[in-house]
């Protein structure tokens, strides 16, 4: 047990504590309330380290908070929590998983309006909710051709009037159209490999 | 690019520091958890971790949220029970590329800077 109680060192701790709760003020109540009861915590373990070894007056007290920091600064990072990622980036890497999902999108995009009714639709929910595309390439995937290979089907039934060539061709395109767009959203899905640096840490481009 | 001025080095290493230092923490967690004083006692050790230990706090709490970290508590004989860090599948798998990125990092820079001036092309 400590010698004799510390007035000294009480008033630091509290003045300490007073501020820190005065600048997390702005933090949500709860995270507010975790940072206080951990720095106090962590003041209260250091003194009772230096008791034991025999200092627990005022200097020692300081340094301990001293090496804390200032509270506005422990504050400032715990609101720069807004924004996680711009401390912390999360490594996103490729997993199996997510290939599947993006081989899943493309092949929807392609043959969902044949077999699955609506599951060109899908295809598009799918592609423009998923970061793996630049915005170009979504909007590839979505116009050539609205119905993926769907839309070729439909080229037989309204197209009796138009002369064969024009028909063919029209056909040729519907079909080549959606596949190279396939092949391109599928080869620029699998361009980064598990494994390499983390994307985020590159603008989005 | 700006001009670089003498001095800016020591600023660019606090942000560096700064970038790391999430993933120091994850590595002090890799062979055993530890509560959150052991763990600014022993980031003391990262050169220019001097003052400022108590961001430390804020940073356990986001790596928690991020799942990259789990707490429990457990009872201490010394006085109140204490909350103790350990690393998530998610941390390990982290730290782990970290650990990749900053090699390839590490040894690139190292080489750049070891062979500066050797080779010049004439």
């Amino acid at each position: 047990m400590s010698s004799g109680y510390d007035i000294a060192g009480e008033r630091l701790v509290a003045e300490y504590l007073n501020r820190l709760a005065a600048a997390a003020a702005s933090l949500p109540a709860d995270r507010r309330a975790e940072l206080v009861e951990e720095l106090s915590v962590h003041i209260a373990e250091a003194r009772a380290v230096q008791a034991s070894v025999g200092a627990g007056t005022g200097p020692a007290v300081a340094d301990v908070l001293e090496r804390l920091g200032r509270p506005e600064d422990i504050v400032r990072a715990a609101a720069e929590d807004a924004d996680p990622d711009a401390i912390m980036p999360v490594p996103v890497r490729c997993a199996p998983r997510r290939r599947a999902l993006d081989t899943g999108t493309v092949v929807l995009l392609l043959i969902g309006g044949v077999l699955v009714g609506l599951g060109w639709v899908a295809g598009v929910v799918m592609l423009w909710t998923s970061p793996r595309w630049r915005t170009s390439d979504k909007l590839l995937g979505t116009l050539v051709w609205p119905g993926g290979l769907a839309a070729m089907l439909a080229i037989p039934r309204f197209g009796t009037g138009l002369p064969p060539p024009l028909v063919l061709s029209l056909l040729l395109a519907g079909v080549a159209g959606p596949i190279l767009v396939a092949t391109r959203l599928l080869r620029h899905a699998w361009r980064t490999p598990p494994g390499r640096p983390p994307a985020r840490l590159a603008p989005e481009s | 690019m700006r001009c670089m001025v003498a001095g800016e080095a020591g600023n660019l290493v606090a942000q560096m520091r700064r970038g790391v230092l999430p993933y120091c923490v994850l590595a002090m967690l890799r062979d055993k958890e530890q509560y959150g004083f052991e763990l600014v006692h022993a980031l003391g050790g990262i050169d220019g971790m001097v003052t400022g230990v108590g961001t430390i706090y804020p940073l356990l709490g986001r790596l928690r949220r991020q799942g990259l970290v789990e707490t429990t508590w457990q009872e201490s004989t010394t006085g109140p029970p204490r909350k103790y860090y350990r690393l998530a599948e998610a941390g390990q798998e982290a730290l782990a590329e970290f650990t990749e990125s900053w090699e390839r990092l590490r040894d690139s820079v190292d080489d750049l800077l070891a062979s500066s001036g050797r080779d010049p092309i004439t």
